[in-house]
């Protein structure tokens, strides 16, 4: 198992929900205080330092018009990370791909960031989030073609050595030829990320590692189901190796059950404080009509950041949304569910969320990394070269 | 990825005979108009335009713009007689597409009626011409857009499946043919200047989806165009149907 210290690098201190409609798109940034934006940015930097200095690995993202990531350019934070880190992977999940308006641009950013940290980048190409098509002003209208299409030019760019070459399709460009190419050769190891069966496949034919999220048991077991299903047929192999696999929980962990309790009670503000007006977290498009009529009919979504939102920490650990208590419980949590989804290799840890301090994060951080991680080694079934 | 726009549109006929209007809908799909084209069709033969990705009728992956949909229904005149021509009326997104239309078929056209049209922005960067329909609630928009919000289609908590299906389909229409430029572009401000017909702008008077003075400021880029109010917001077609064909009926003949 490879843990990849994930944090959304939030800035939590905001005015009384009741007093706003939507953490995303609309919240004024008069609520930024630059001053503590700038100390917490130091903070959060020294966090990764110390996990990779603790022999985990790092994984970053980007979101936008929002308080509850501060990286709108995943490319700054993982430049950042590159240099001063030293032996961590480093995961960027990821680029958002049909929201940006220049795929080249990523491929060099990513080229450059491989480049700096020796060859530790795994890229991520995801589709963005439906709440930030309207920060993005990016249509829905073909989005997830605009993925692909993007993610084709970016692997083009990095595997084209031999002088320009033209792309005119939903992007224009007449003379591609990235400096520096990658330093990973023929190129960085891929992530994309879905929560849907139905996107699975195209991800499994391509053998990229999928990241899931908060999904808990049942849903997360069908994600990474519907990828074997499908990797195996691709690759005519009777076992996937897990290394293919990724889930982000929460975790938590304290010399006591009831410690590690109360730190995840303060990272809950991960999905408590997501407000988002309807208008914004459903934009027009993003999904086919059956869908809206789905969630309309449906209610609340069962899993996913939605489905925990509200609701107690125990209920967190016990969907497998969340992993927290003593070193002991963690490993037990963990083991548990890597037999219930069928096994995973890669576990993005979100170590720090909400007003979680440093020192605690640093605390969990530090029993995760000597007391949990090495007893989830053995949780492997194989592995490929990623 | 791009094909051409070759197909004719699903063109539906109010009466035997050749229709002498052809009418283009807004952007809540042809349905909810229909009060306004049965009132239209009693001195009139209409033909409603129903355009790709609105209620039943399928998207059509040649039409990204108002643009390409105008190219459509341009196929529809190339098959009226010889020598026919039509009075071209749409409203908002049947507007634009409309004008869009006279700029390059006068020939083909009689006189033509804009209904709240959009299209063309008039106003700096900073500054709007149209509300955000993408950023604002459902109510929002529907306030902002109806004299009487309750007439406004697809509103209220207690819909029926097809209503969702059908609101769900018209809002990813509007994605696909107004997201950006945002219910305009530009190439329709450049060309206004081709309409040689005589043209009519309807304007709604309790319309807050423009801003004020937007059409007032609009029907002066077309040369032989007059600007008149019925009650209503920015869909009188929908609200004061009477009103409007009794505006029509008199500019018409």
């Amino acid at each position: 198992m490879e843990t990849y210290f994930f944090s959304e690098n939030p800035y939590p201190y905001l005015p009384a929900e009741e007093t706003y409609d939507s953490i995303r798109a609309t919240l004024p940034n008069r609520a930024f205080d630059p001053v503590l934006g700038a100390k917490l940015y130091q903070r959060y930097f020294d966090e990764w330092q110390i996990a990779d200095e603790l022999g985990l690995n790092l994984m970053t993202n980007e979101h936008h018009q929002t308080p509850t990531c501060l990286h709108p350019s995943i490319a700054i934070s993982s430049a950042i990370l590159a240099r001063i880190t030293k032996n961590a992977r480093i995961t960027v999940l990821g680029n958002p791909l049909p929201m940006r308006r220049d795929p080249i641009r990523i491929a060099e950013e990513m080229a450059v960031v491989d480049t700096i940290s020796f060859g530790r980048l795994n890229v991520g190409f995801v589709k963005g989030q439906p709440y930030e098509v309207l920060p993005a002003n990016a249509s829905t209208i073909g989005i997830s073609e605009r993925l692909w299409e993007a993610h084709d030019l970016i692997l083009k760019a990095w595997t084209s050595h031999d002088g320009p070459f033209n792309w005119e399709g939903t992007w224009h460009y007449r003379n591609v030829n990235i400096w520096p190419r990658p330093y990973q050769q023929p190129h960085p190891p891929v992530w994309m990320t879905t929560s849907t069966v139905s996107s699975m496949a195209r991800i499994a034919r391509h053998g990229y590692v999928v990241g899931t999220f908060v999904g808990g048991f049942e849903h997360t077991k069908a994600l990474f189901g519907a990828y074997r299903k499908t990797y195996q047929e691709t690759f005519g192999v009777s076992e996937t190796p897990d290394d293919r696999l990724a889930y982000a929980a929460l975790v938590a962990v304290a010399d006591s059950t009831e410690a590690a309790m109360e730190r995840l009670r303060t990272m809950q503000w991960y999905f408590d404080s997501g407000k988002v007006a309807r208008h914004i977290a459903q934009p027009p498009g993003y999904v086919p009509p059956q869908a809206f009529l789905s969630v309309a009919r449906s209610g609340p979504p069962k899993s996913g950041p939605g489905a925990a939102r509200g609701k107690p920490a125990e209920w967190l650990v016990e969907n497998g949304m969340a992993f927290a208590g003593t070193p002991d419980d963690v490993v037990a949590q963990m083991t548990r569910f890597y037999a219930e989804v069928g096994g995973f290799g890669n576990l993005m840890m979100m170590g720090q969320a909400g007003t979680l301090g440093h020192e605690e994060t640093v605390n969990s951080l530090e029993l995760y990394a000597r007391e949990v991680a090495p007893r989830l080694s053995e949780l492997n079934h194989s592995l490929v070269k990623a | 990825m791009t094909s051409p726009v070759t197909s004719r549109y699903h063109v539906e006929a109010t009466g035997p005979g050749v229709a002498n209007v052809l009418y283009l809908h807004a952007e809540h799909g042809p349905r909810v108009e229909r009060p306004f084209v049965d009132a239209l069709s009693r001195t009139s033969v209409v033909a409603v335009g129903h355009h790709p990705g609105f209620g039943a009728h399928a998207v059509d992956q040649s039409a990204h713009s108002a643009l390409d949909i105008a190219f459509g229904y341009l196929s529809y005149l190339d098959e009226l007689p010889p020598g026919v021509k039509v009075d071209l009326v749409g409203s908002s997104l049947g507007g634009w597409i409309a004008l869009h239309i006279a700029t390059m078929y006068g020939h083909r056209i009689r006189k033509l009626a804009v209904i709240g049209p959009i299209g063309v922005k008039l106003t700096p960067p900073s500054e709007r011409d149209f509300i955000d329909v993408f950023a604002l609630s459902g109510q929002e928009v529907d306030q902002l857009s109806f004299a009487d919000p309750a007439k406004a289609p697809f509103s209220g908590t207690d819909l029926r499946d097809d209503d969702i299906l059908e609101r769900a389909a018209t809002r990813e229409a509007l994605v696909r043919y107004g997201w950006e430029p945002y219910l305009h572009d530009t190439s329709l401000r450049r060309r206004l200047h081709r309409i040689n017909v005589p043209t009519l702008f309807v304007a709604g008077s309790s319309d807050r989806f423009v801003r004020e003075g937007y059409y007032r400021d609009f029907a002066q880029l077309v040369s032989d165009a007059r600007l008149c109010t019925v009650d209503g917001g920015h869909y009188p077609v929908i609200e004061n149907p009477g009103g409007v064909r009794d505006a029509l009926t008199s500019f018409l003949g």
